[in-house]
């Protein structure tokens, strides 16, 4: 187990240099310097921040700088926002991300397990037809589609809630839901399919010769097992969420992570491009690196279950 | 002798993809106070299927129980609900399933496991029930019972996961205890001790067992009396001595034939020749007759009836009417070897 | 047993020469994996529904635009902005050419009896309908060619990995395990700012890593069929690698390369889609169903028809996607075949 955590922890780190590198290559190619946005500025200033921004280097010791500014967590400075650094912007701009992921995971994955749970007892019934469509709806419809028809039938239309920016709790729900819906659809259909397989295992017809009643059976012996699984899907759901946080945050004019990344691209704003894609990257490998070793610690059990190989 | 379970005309089918499989066509059973009745045949022939119905474990849909009577103490099982059936599993009738690795639920304790009947049946109190499993562990010869109470089924090994299947069963005195190939998955040495347990529990208990298999050795070690399935009909029964040395069946012939047989290891094995009948087309007459070496006419266009051979004995075979040529069983259909 | 008497003749006690062969005799029609694999699909009702939405919007990306006079780039700003009028539905009070006041803005804006747009037009006069269509041409053109690139880099990939082993595979896996880390997402932006945004920079972007996951599949199934009882069987029955490769591991491994294939199909439209609406999208004169809802988006809160109709495609199309790869995942799995 220590072996393979090890090894995954210098997958990750490579995993992160090629990125790194690539994003620093990507910008020495990228059309552009700080300055092409700017004002008209006099030759002595130019080269006054070239200077600063170690533009007169040659590439190599550029590049070394580079990824030694990454290692001590400085990602550069912003060509917008009066030229803060990247670094603190992410991190002021963390919080109403972090805030809609957490609500919408939780909100959606309860939504969708129940959704799976109800499916799977009503195996083939109109309840479970009826989740199931719920689950492929919530899956195929883009986010961004989602969110402008709620943003405008919802907010607009029955000003229900806010329809945009981040003023108190209120201003979180649809921002929330739009995003739950792909959790809520991934959640549900993932615990369906467990929960099927769970229920007509052996230890289930074992708990029924018991006498243990019909709901007992399902909360006590089958639920568990069901659910242990469901972490293996928390790495392709943090993927998810992100690609919706991008575009849900612009949608609701939501000021966090997401928001600002889509507005960088817009600006060719290439310092937070750059930093928050890494941000992005290490934040991503982490959950899958995390998910992967849970599930390494729980695995014999499962596997002993008959359920995964 | 009192009849505790009584099985009448019993029909078990399953609507599948491939339309209706009538799985157990009328079959009938009856079983006494402490005796052990095998039920034998080979895969696909119902005894998995009859054995679940009478615990009406049977999934539904796409089973159903579509006609018969499963008469347990005189009350009509086949007609309980739900809920009553829950009263009935587990502290009348329990269950025992052939593969210990996964009949277990691997996220709950192996105690938790079988404390959860005596709670739901005899309402004890959570100490009460430690205590009796903790005495149940002991009985099936698991050692160190307080600490193996607290672990999980992956960290017990195959035989000693059935020692705590049998436990669970056992745990509130059952009056039959249908066992459902408990020892195919097992290695042969530890075959023989779960045997050993289960007859050792009945002297006991008193338990009425049915035994479940395909293994024609395991029914001369366990049991009295022995049920012969074929294409989802008992096709002879008879106490053990008369199945194995005076069977009448052609298909029971061809069951004791394929028996290998110690120190006769030059001989080729026997095999009956053809496969089962396809029981989503069931065929009309008897259901070995397509396989059966004296096949008459008759065989092939009608059903035969049960035939008294003695008042143990009956079989299902137009050879024992008084009009079909007289066949005697083969040679080969002797049981061989040490018992 | 009296009653049976009658008709228990004696002639029937005679032996019966029975045709040893007809025991034997396999119940049912044998079908093979593809029959028995189209008879699932056949029977899974939202498959089928969803492979016939599959084929009007086919047929409609392909002649919808020619279905009226209006090109798709073609400008008149004096009928800007019309809604949906559709002939016979304008009567039942829906796609009437009226706005939300209820405004006949056909006449308003002073267009002649007798003209329709029957999705509207947009800020510049444009004719949605066509412009939809046209639209999802592109989409469903980049989405194709991506799926197709990954699958063929994937097979390959997965194959040649799978079938050399030893050290070949052990090298091919390493980096496999380094690239799986990078989030699709993250690539995808960074080849577009890279690329300049075209239908084919972004089909290369999408195929940059989208091929991992498809060699990984093909290569766990070779694995998978390598190892198993049936292919060691034919092995040593003496079969030749050609034969135990086409009998036994294509078409073992083609049901997961089509359901994968089926799955990256959606993906693509949507990451196509999702391009757009961050800003890295097809550049105009180009339009596809990601710029239309992007553009329509800008006017949603006055003009939501030109939002909803090519959200209603995309929509469609990624549901009967999803629900024909779904149908074809459950007919196709051998571990549901009983």
């Amino acid at each position: 187990m220590k072996g393979y955590i090890f090894q995954r922890v210098v997958y990750m780190v490579i995993t992160l240099l090629l990125i790194a590198s690539a994003t620093f290559f990507l910008m020495k190619i990228m059309p552009g310097t700080p300055l092409s946005n700017a004002e008209k500025l006099s030759a002595e200033q130019e080269a006054i921040i070239l200077e600063k921004y170690g533009l007169n280097d040659p590439v190599p010791v550029q590049y070394i700088k580079y990824m030694g500014n990454i290692l001590t967590g400085d990602l550069g400075n912003s060509f917008q926002f009066d030229g803060r650094e990247v670094t603190t912007l992410i991190l002021d701009r963390i919080g109403p991300s972090a805030q809609l992921g957490i609500q919408a995971i939780i909100f959606g994955s309860v939504l969708g397990i129940l959704l799976g749970i109800v499916s799977a007892i009503r195996y083939n019934t109109i309840w479970d037809y009826g989740a199931t469509l719920i689950a492929v709806i919530g899956k195929s419809i883009p986010s961004f589609v989602f969110a402008a028809l709620l943003q405008y039938y919802v907010g607009v239309k029955l000003q229900w809630f806010p329809v945009a920016f981040w003023e108190g709790w209120e201003y979180s729900v649809l921002p929330t839901i739009a995003l739950a819906v792909f959790v809520i659809a991934i959640s549900a259909r993932f615990t369906r399919t467990e929960m099927l397989e769970v229920m007509n295992q052996d230890f289930i017809t074992t708990a029924r010769a018991k006498g243990v009643s019909g709901f007992a059976v399902v909360f006590k012996h089958g639920i568990r097992n069901a659910l242990i699984p469901l972490i293996t899907i928390m790495g392709p759901l943090a993927v998810g969420l992100m690609t919706g946080t991008l575009v849900i945050e612009k949608i609701f004019a939501v000021p966090g992570l997401g928001e600002q990344f889509v507005r960088s691209i817009t600006t060719n704003d290439y310092p937070v491009i750059m930093g928050t894609t890494l941000f992005f990257s290490f934040f991503l490998i982490l959950i899958i690196l995390i998910v992967d070793i849970l599930y390494g610690v729980i695995d014999p059990r499962i596997r002993l279950a008959g359920g995964k190989e | 002798m009192e009849k505790i379970l009584e099985v009448k005309n019993l029909h078990v089918s399953f609507d599948t993809f491939a339309g209706e499989v009538q799985a157990v066509r009328g079959v009938d059973i009856d079983l006494t106070k402490g005796e052990t009745l095998a039920i034998v045949g080979e895969s696909g022939s119902g005894k998995s299927v009859t054995s679940k119905s009478i615990m009406r474990l049977i999934p539904n849909p796409p089973g159903r129980i579509k006609e018969g009577e499963i008469l347990f103490e005189g009350k009509d099982l086949a007609k309980y609900s739900e809920r009553q059936m829950q009263k009935v599993r587990g502290s009348e009738i329990s269950m025992i399933f052939q593969d210990p690795m996964t009949s277990l639920n691997p996220t709950m304790t192996i105690g938790n496991q079988i404390m959860e009947g005596l709670r739901i049946h005899q309402k004890m109190s959570k100490s009460q029930a430690t205590a009796r499993a903790i005495e149940l562990l002991k009985l099936v010869g698991i050692p160190n019972a307080e600490s193996r109470l607290k672990q999980y089924p992956h960290q017990f090994s195959g035989g000693m996961r059935q020692r705590v299947v049998i436990a669970i069963a056992l745990a509130c005195n059952p009056k039959i205890l249908i066992a459902d190939e408990p020892t195919t998955a097992l290695d042969v040495t530890i075959q023989a001790q779960i045997l050993d347990l289960m007859r050792d529990l009945q002297d006991k208990t008193g338990t009425a067992i049915i035994l479940i298999t395909h293994d024609l050795g395991v029914v001369a070690n366990a049991a009295q009396r022995v049920a012969v399935m074929y294409g989802g009909q008992i096709v002879e029964t008879g106490t053990v001595d008369e199945i194995f040395y005076k069977p009448k069946h052609p298909y029971t012939w061809g069951l004791l034939a394929s028996m290998p047989k110690v120190g006769d290891s030059g001989s080729e094995l026997i095999a009956i020749p053809g496969s089962p009948p396809d029981l989503s087309d069931p065929p009309k007459g008897c259901p070995f007759a397509a396989r059966c070496p004296h096949a008459m006419q008759v065989c092939v266009d009608h059903m035969p009836e049960a035939t008294e051979v003695s008042g143990t004995h009956q079989a299902a075979c137009w050879l024992l009417d008084e009009r079909a040529p007289k066949v005697e069983k083969p040679a080969e259909a002797t049981v061989g070897g040490a018992r | 047993m009296s009653k049976r008497e009658d008709y228990l003749t004696d002639e029937l006690f005679q032996p019966a020469n029975l045709d040893s062969e007809k025991s034997e005799k396999i119940a049912g029609p044998s079908l093979s994996y593809w029959q028995d694999a189209w008879i699932r699909l056949r029977k899974n009702k939202a498959a089928i529904i969803g492979c016939i939405i599959l084929l009007a919007l086919s047929i409609l990306a392909i002649f919808g635009p020619m279905m009226n006079e209006y090109s798709f780039s073609e400008q008149d700003l004096s009928r800007a902005n019309l809604p949906a009028k559709v002939p016979v539905i304008e009567n039942l009070g829906i796609m009437d050419g009226k706005d939300e006041m209820g405004n006949d803005m056909y006449e308003l804006k002073g267009q002649e009896e007798g003209t329709y747009f029957w999705f509207g037009t947009d800020g510049l006069g444009r004719d949605q309908w066509t412009r939809i269509w046209q639209g999802t041409r592109v989409s469903l053109y980049i989405a194709l060619l991506a799926a197709a690139i990954d699958m063929v880099i994937g097979v390959v990939y997965g194959g040649i990995s799978a079938y050399y082993g030893g050290r070949v595979d052990n090298v091919m896996q390493r980096i496999v395990e380094i690239l799986i880390g990078i989030p699709n997402l993250v690539v995808v932006i960074l080849m577009i700012l890279v690329l300049d945004p075209g239908i084919i920079s972004i089909t290369v972007a999408l195929t940059i890593t989208g091929w991992i996951g498809m060699s990984r599949i093909v290569r766990g199934q070779m694995l998978k069929l390598k190892g198993q009882e049936f292919v060691l069987a034919a092995r040593t029955l003496g079969a030749s690698d050609n034969k135990i490769i086409s009998k036994h591991l294509i078409p073992n491994v083609l049901g997961v390369i089509i359901i994968n294939t089926m799955f990256t199909i959606p993906a693509a439209i949507f990451f196509e889609a999702f391009l757009s609406f961050i800003g890295l999208g097809l550049q105009a004169p180009l339009a596809s169903l990601g710029t239309l809802i992007d553009e329509g988006y800008r006017n949603m809160q006055i003009f939501p028809y030109q939002m909803i109709y090519p959200s209603i495609v995309i929509s469609l199309i990624m549901i009967a996607f999803n629900v024909v790869a779904d149908g074809l995942r459950d007919a196709l799995d051998p571990k549901m075949r009983e």
